[in-house]
């Protein structure tokens, strides 16, 4: 039996093509892919020394589905359950990118009231993913209960969404020219309770976590990007608006109703870990303040265009669709040569563009540190690996 | 070449549409500006959005008749529109310049497209596989069967497909005012 | 500079304290976890579970099913297989395409009559874009949420069966 464990040194393909290095006290070491830090299965290859991160590199694919290739194969409604599995917590972002991309390209008019309902849905969505965010990061820094109360405020949103969608998490909800389900009175108020009741645990968590400093030694400082990494690396949503860039695709490319209503885009230009933790939190409280403006002006109306075609068959072109995700922008860019499935569907992933920074920003820093940086991006690694 | 050129093309095209009942061809399709950029020119294409303040959104990739269609698409943080460059690599030998150096974020975009197309660029350091598996072998998965394939007049009809020149002051121009209202159209 | 530090950790120190009074606070509140085999959420309204047939207004033991095939097109997990009898009269007719099945069901003559219905329930996405795609409206969602099982093979549901299953049941409470 060979004891030797020095023997076996090399390592895969990737750890192999990592190993060439000019210092010779430094440690290679994987964390992950099972790491739990990294939210399922991300591997990252650092070179360290002692406690310091020397070098960086992720190594991606471990959950590659080829949702593009699914896209080639299937008929364009066949496709409609794909998007929500890429990025499961803001899963209506991405069924909204495919069906805006058919939309634009067909040029479906979608009725007022589906709209207002796409949006409504979107941002309990986009509270939902935050607030699962929220508790998973303080979960990485070791706080272990604010998970708790995140559940909880999940659990009433997800129970609110389960009545219209049928579904709590890979919502299939959006159709070509609308939604799939109209929305009720009951809806309607059990949404607005929990808008109030969601004002107030903000507070608390507030008094809980944001003040507390323990968290505040944690991400104070640390992670610090730039506005010009984040271009040069083409990061956004809340990695780019926590460096001081007050960058939304529903302000800058608006689309569907948003130009109409009342909302800030939070911007913190701290740059690091805190300045990311504070535009979610932030983000939470805008989404709320849509939210209840599209249930007061919510039109009367289809919810779906009668006319919505059945076995979408685009006309030949090719368009770009983007919308905001949890994570930052989603860009769907569909060809379509005239058939009935895409002839091909490009996803931009924001996690993808968001975590190709980290190799950057890591060097130097603690390892216990990465794992703020990580955390605080906010990686879906099903949506990164697509 | 412009949106504003295209968009006069499109309006007799969708009263036409209208008229034999077939569904309209879209308005707006995402793209402010839309080039095509020979190979050669890429890097210089490039080097002058990075001056203009753009960020690079993801590098697409088309397989036509004609080759490997590359497509990168360019936003900007302070105002709105895209910007698409296409360069076409040849099927028996699929090279691009590498934009690497200018967007180090193209690096994973350019690996993916590597594995998916097996389109190889110029200059990258570290080509490697990211999303498949190393130890795969076959084919890139993306690729299209030889019947499958379409031409780009399928898929671009009345589109005019030369290459933009880069060096002009018109191409500068047209992507620093590309949020100008007279390329924008409404959504 | 030490004003400085103390007066960074009594500010710490009271954040501690806040957040010790939140965490009190809920500690005396009601316990809001469910303990579920003891006890069952309330709230399964709307719950889509697997599919099943919708049974005729006039024969509980048959389905609204016109055996039409759109549900199996539409599906992107290609889970659905049903057989139909081939109506007799166009019958002569051999390799109609399924299509044109549905456009002579409401001539005159015989329907086509289902057969079996299978939902392989392994690999259902639960998208419900056949319970949309259905013409006739004989596919509903289930609202079996605590389903379970030992083998892959016990999620092979024949859906006629269940159905005949189901009236069998009901007309014995009944009569």
């Amino acid at each position: 039996m060979n004891l030797d464990l020095r023997l076996d040194t090399s390592g895969d393909f990737y750890a192999q093509k990592f190993q060439p290095t000019k210092r010779d006290d430094t440690l290679i070491l994987n964390m992950g892919p099972q790491h739990p830090s990294t939210h399922g299965v991300l591997r990252i290859l650092l070179e360290i020394d002692g406690e310091y991160i020397v070098r960086a590199e992720p190594v991606l694919g471990y959950i590659h589905r080829m949702h593009e290739k699914m896209a080639e194969v299937m008929s364009y409604p066949q496709y409609l359950p794909n998007p929500a599995r890429t990025d499961y917590l803001h899963a209506l972002a991405w069924g909204w990118a495919h069906v805006g991309a058919v939309e634009r390209i067909m040029g479906i008019e979608v009725p007022e009231r589906a709209e207002y309902i796409r949006v409504i849905t979107c941002e309990l969505n986009r509270i939902n993913s935050h607030l699962l965010w929220w508790g998973a990061y303080l979960l990485d820094l070791g706080a272990f209960t604010p998970i708790m109360y995140s559940f909880d405020d999940r659990e009433i949103i997800m129970d609110i969404m389960q009545r219209i969608t049928g579904s709590r998490l890979t919502y299939c909800y959006y159709r070509f020219g609308g939604v799939s389900d109209d929305i009720d009175d009951r809806f309607v108020n059990e949404t607005r309770e929990q808008c109030a009741r969601m004002k107030e645990r903000f507070k608390m968590y507030k008094d809980l976590v944001t003040d507390n400093f323990i968290l505040r030694k944690r991400v104070e400082e640390i992670g610090e990007i730039s506005v010009q990494t984040c271009r040069k690396y083409g990061a956004t949503g809340p990695v780019l608006r926590g460096s001081g860039q007050a960058y939304d695709v529903r302000r800058a490319e608006p689309y569907s109703v948003y130009d109409r209503f009342d909302f800030n885009i939070p911007a913190y230009d701290t740059c690091d870990a805190m300045g990311r933790y504070m535009v979610r939190m932030d983000e939470m409280q805008e989404s709320i303040k849509i939210i209840e403006q599209a249930l007061d002006s919510l039109p009367q109306g289809d919810f779906i265009h009668p006319k919505a075609p059945k076995r979408a068959k685009p006309p030949a072109g090719d368009v770009y669709f983007a919308v905001e995700g949890a994570r930052g922008k989603i860009g769907m860019h569909l060809v379509s040569d005239g058939g009935k499935s895409a002839y091909r569907l490009k996803l931009r992933a924001p996690g993808f563009s968001n975590l190709s920074l980290f190799a950057e920003v890591s060097q130097g820093t603690l390892i216990s540190d990465a794992v703020s940086i990580l955390g605080s991006l906010d990686l879906v690694i099903p949506e990164i690996d697509r | 070449m412009s949106d504003a050129d295209e968009k006069s093309v499109e309006v007799p095209d969708k009263e036409k549409a209208a008229k034999t009942e077939e569904s309209p061809p879209p308005i707006y399709t995402g793209y402010d500006l839309d080039y095509f950029v020979t190979p050669d020119d890429l890097v210089e294409a490039v080097e002058k959005l990075d001056q203009a303040d753009f960020f690079l959104e993801d590098i697409s990739c088309v397989d036509l008749q004609e080759g490997f269609q590359v497509v990168y698409h360019f936003d900007r943080f302070d105002q709105p529109g895209r910007v698409g460059l296409r360069v076409m690599a040849d099927r028996q030998k699929p090279e691009i310049p590498s934009i690497h150096h200018i967007f180090p974020g193209a690096d994973w975009h350019e690996r993916e497209c590597f594995d998916f197309f097996g389109v190889i660029f110029k200059g990258h350091p570290n080509l490697l596989p990211i999303l498949l598996d190393p130890d795969y072998q076959g084919p890139p998965p993306l690729l299209k069967a030889e019947s499958e394939r379409k031409g780009l007049q399928d898929i671009y009809p009345d589109r005019d497909l030369t290459p933009v020149d880069v060096k002009s002051d018109k191409f500068v121009s047209e992507i620093t005012n590309c949020s100008n209202p007279k390329y924008r159209n409404p959504l | 500079m030490i004003v400085k530090s103390i007066r960074e950790t009594v500010a710490g120190m009271w954040s501690l304290l806040v957040g010790m009074k939140v965490t009190s606070k809920n500690f005396i509140q009601p316990n809001i976890t469910v303990h579920y085999p003891r006890q069952s959420v309330k709230s399964l309204e709307g719950y889509r579970g697997h599919i099943e047939l919708v049974p005729n207004e006039d024969d509980p033991f048959k389905s609204k099913c016109i055996a039409c095939n759109s549900c199996v097109r539409i599906c992107p997990s290609a889970c659905i297989s049903l057989k139909a009898s081939k109506p007799k009269k166009a019958a002569a007719k051999e390799g109609a395409a399924d299509g044109a099945e549905d456009k002579k069901a409401p001539a005159k003559k015989a329907k086509p009559e289902l057969l079996s219905f299978v939902l392989d329930y392994n690999y259902c996405c639960l998208c419900g874009l056949c319970v949309q795609s259905c013409p006739s409206g004989a596919l509903r969602y289930s609202s079996d949420v605590y389903l379970a099982g030992f083998s892959r093979q016990e999620f092979v549901i024949d859906l006629l069966a269940r159905l005949q299953y189901q009236a069998q049941k009901k007309g014995a409470a009944n009569g």
